[in-house]
């Protein structure tokens, strides 16, 4: 929507809260609350030793018909647009084209992933980190056997992404519209995202949920979210290698 | 069908033939089609024989099952699907897709099958009788052929149906067309695409529709209007008569009760899920009145319809009753859209606004109550109309003392399939519904979303019990009016 121009900028003692590497560059949008995208796997097929270091291991011949993946999920394509940005369009093909080579098994959404994982049917999956806490709040920590594997520094596949809010230029509400993204980034709302749905917080100094480990300062590729709007490029890929 | 053509054309030819002419999009459309086809004849084989059963025979118990048998209509798609998909896991692709959408969608026939039955003279079948047919041949010569109509219709809406359907496929994994659509919205603003299906989708709906008009003789349906029908007599099954109970029992477990048996788990497994008995009761109470309005609205816009559509031979009157079918083979998102498009640009007040809502239901829903107002109105002879006529009644009343009471079972078969679907719509009702305004299936919906399943359960069981009363009331109605 900002490449559109539908959105203004949100006042700066609004969205200057909110980390540089998480809002736009003139505060078009701002995150409000952080994932990062993990591997899920079931520790019972997956001993943490085989546990890939890179996203880019899983074209390797042992995960063969052991993967899962949801290509419709809009994380699971930002993060392949966060691939083709740091590593390029052909590498990232070639990476697709493995992965498909591979027999993964496809699902309609992100939990199903974890779902299935923690039900053995599955062993490896690409989701955001989230997933598995939900789960966990679910079903309860001693039923809970799938768990959450981050990648190493800057592999895109360790890509922290956030959802953002962003103010409409054509709203005649503007000041009841900056209002409502300063609670979104104020404490109650961010406790909740942090406590409820086990995202990261972006405000400082509110604590992330227990047992999630906190972000790294320099975790996921150097990218800048903007770009990752930009799926023209990364839906095509999925089409050619015949993930979509 | 305007939003979609103007939707689609933004892109010039050049986009269009990018769309149509990716390899995927004619594959999915094959899979698509076959599934449907597949879907149909199972859904018609079981809705006739439940309700051939449950109107006709010595069934034990069978005015309950009459009811029990048109309830999976409220279970949603997505949710039989996540139940089957929990249980068995590694059951994916055309067969369990197959098997859930037949179990869900067969009381699109059974209903107005149902309701035709209710009012077949039982004099055509005795003549064939006495002339020497056995008890089978006279249900195939006679009794089947009248309810040939309702029967083709029903399938006709299970057919459309599940080209529409989003939730079963993409949970059972089955890869169709309308995954293609949702794809399309889900991951870009670019809404080109997804209007460039649509239409292809309507191309083919229209050859479907074109196709079945085809099959529909000339025949007429009503008796030789001597005198009233009479009740016709039950048929004894015999020893049959436990055995052939396996058959609602069976439908009624694996449609419903599984389905909410798995839910009941969700909530047993759940370490977190609070039973919120006053959000729920709300959001039942939304749920009654939005698809109250829906079927009632729905049902009266039918009447016409059916009833021009049933007596006229003009093809203007078979244009009118076919274009009704439209809306149910779009995915409930296309329709949803187009109405955001134009209630925003030209009945702002309106926008989110429970009449937008009620109108997306009528557009949705319409062929579900014209089809069994139709199957009625096929079986009212005209001749009782000129009678009342010629002997000095007013065409309203006339309306109201003959055509209505005729119309009755249809119409009531016609107000419970609006209904139960309404309970259960999703697209239309998040994206028209006023701010804040839960439904039992948007409950259900958020609550899987957040990965909340015991959050689920309640919910979920409220929505078969909320159809229960009135599918019990309006074919009730339909059994004893008959004098």
């Amino acid at each position: 929507m900002d490449k559109a121009g539908l959105f203004g900028p949100i006042p700066a003692a609004v969205a200057g809260v909110v980390d540089k590497k998480f809002r736009a560059p003139d505060d078009n949008w701002t995150g409000v609350s952080g994932r990062a995208r993990v591997v899920v796997y079931d520790p019972r097929k997956v001993p943490a030793a085989e546990l890939p270091a890179s996203v880019f291991d899983l074209t390797q011949p042992k995960w063969k018909g052991r993967i899962g993946l949801a290509p419709t999920n809009g994380s699971f394509q930002a993060f392949v647009s966060a691939m083709i940005i740091t590593v390029g369009e052909a590498r990232t093909k070639t990476w697709l084209q493995g992965l498909k080579a591979n027999d993964p098994k496809t699902y309609a959404a992100n939990d199903l992933i974890v779902k299935a994982a923690n039900d053995g049917q599955v062993d490896i999956g690409l989701v955001n980190h989230y997933y598995l806490f939900q789960l966990q709040a679910e079903i309860g920590a001693e039923r809970t056997v799938a768990r959450n594997h981050y990648t190493a520094g800057t592999d895109p596949g360790a890509l922290v992404n956030v959802a953002g809010v962003g103010i409409l230029k054509s709203s005649k509400r503007q000041a009841d519209a900056a209002r409502f993204v300063e609670y979104l980034l104020s404490e109650p709302a961010q406790r909740h995202f942090a406590d409820r749905n086990f995202e990261y917080p972006l405000l400082a100094g509110v604590p992330t949920a227990a047992g999630l480990p906190p972000l790294q300062g320099g975790q996921g590729p150097a990218i800048n979210l903007g770009d990752l709007a930009d799926l023209g490029h990364t839906l095509d890929l999925l089409h050619q290698t015949g993930l979509l | 069908m305007v939003y979609l053509v103007v939707r689609a054309g933004g892109g010039g030819w050049r986009a269009i033939a990018d769309t149509l002419f990716l390899a995927r999009t004619g594959r999915l459309l094959i899979r698509s089609l076959a599934l449907a086809a597949a879907v149909s004849a199972a859904s018609a084989t079981i809705g006739v024989a439940l309700a051939w059963l449950t109107v006709r025979c010595d069934l034990p118990g069978r005015r309950i099952w009459r009811v029990v048998a048109a309830l999976p209509l409220a279970v949603p798609s997505y949710v039989a699907a996540f139940a089957f998909a929990s249980e068995l896991p590694d059951l994916t692709g055309f067969r369990p897709t197959f098997v859930v959408l037949t179990l869900l969608s067969y009381p699109y026939v059974f209903l107005p099958v149902a309701a035709v039955l209710e009012r077949i003279d039982p004099a055509m079948e005795e003549a064939a009788r006495s002339l020497g047919d056995g008890p089978l041949t006279a249900f195939r010569r006679v009794t089947l052929r009248q309810i040939r109509p309702a029967a083709a219709t029903g399938s006709l809406l299970v057919c459309l149906y599940v080209l529409s359907d989003f939730g079963a496929v993409s949970i059972l994994r089955f890869d169709s067309f309308t995954r293609v659509i949702y794809q399309s919205y889900q991951s870009s603003f670019d809404r080109r695409p997804a209007a460039i299906l649509g239409c292809l989708l309507l191309v083919f709906t229209l050859g479907i529709l074109v196709a079945e008009a085809r099959t529909r003789g000339r025949a007429r349906y009503f008796g030789g209007s001597r005198g009233a029908p009479r009740r016709p007599d039950l048929v004894r099954l015999g020893r049959w008569r436990w055995a052939a109970l396996a058959l609602p029992v069976g439908v009624a477990a694996f449609a419903l009760a599984a389905p909410l048996g798995t839910t009941l788990r969700w909530l047993a497994e759940s370490v977190r899920a609070e039973v919120d008995f006053g959000r729920v009761g709300r959001a039942a109470g939304a749920t009654v009145l939005a698809s109250a309005l829906g079927a009632v609205v729905t049902a009266a816009a039918a009447i016409p319809v059916g009833l021009l559509a049933a007596r006229s031979r003009s093809r203007v009157a078979a244009f009118i009753e076919r274009s009704a079918f439209v809306g149910h083979a779009l995915p409930g998102i296309v329709v949803a859209l187009s109405l955001v498009f134009f209630t925003v640009r030209f009945m702002n007040p309106l926008y989110q606004r429970l009449p937008v809502l009620v109108f997306a239901y009528l557009v949705l829903f319409l062929p579900l109550a014209v089809s069994a107002v139709y199957g009625s109105a096929l079986q009212a002879p005209p001749a009782l109309e000129e009678v009342a006529r010629s002997l000095g009644k007013r065409p309203r009343e006339v309306f109201r003392t003959v055509t209505a009471p005729l119309l009755a079972p249809g119409v009531g078969a016609g107000t419970a399939l609006v209904f139960l679907t309404c309970l259960k719509e999703l697209p239309a009702t998040l994206l028209l519904g006023p701010t804040g305004f839960e439904t039992l299936a948007t409950r259900v919906w958020s609550a899987t979303q957040a990965g909340a399943f015991g959050d689920a359960a309640l919910p979920a069981l409220l929505l078969v019990a909320v159809g229960a009363v009135p599918t019990w009331l309006l074919t009730r109605r339909g059994g004893t009016a008959v004098t």
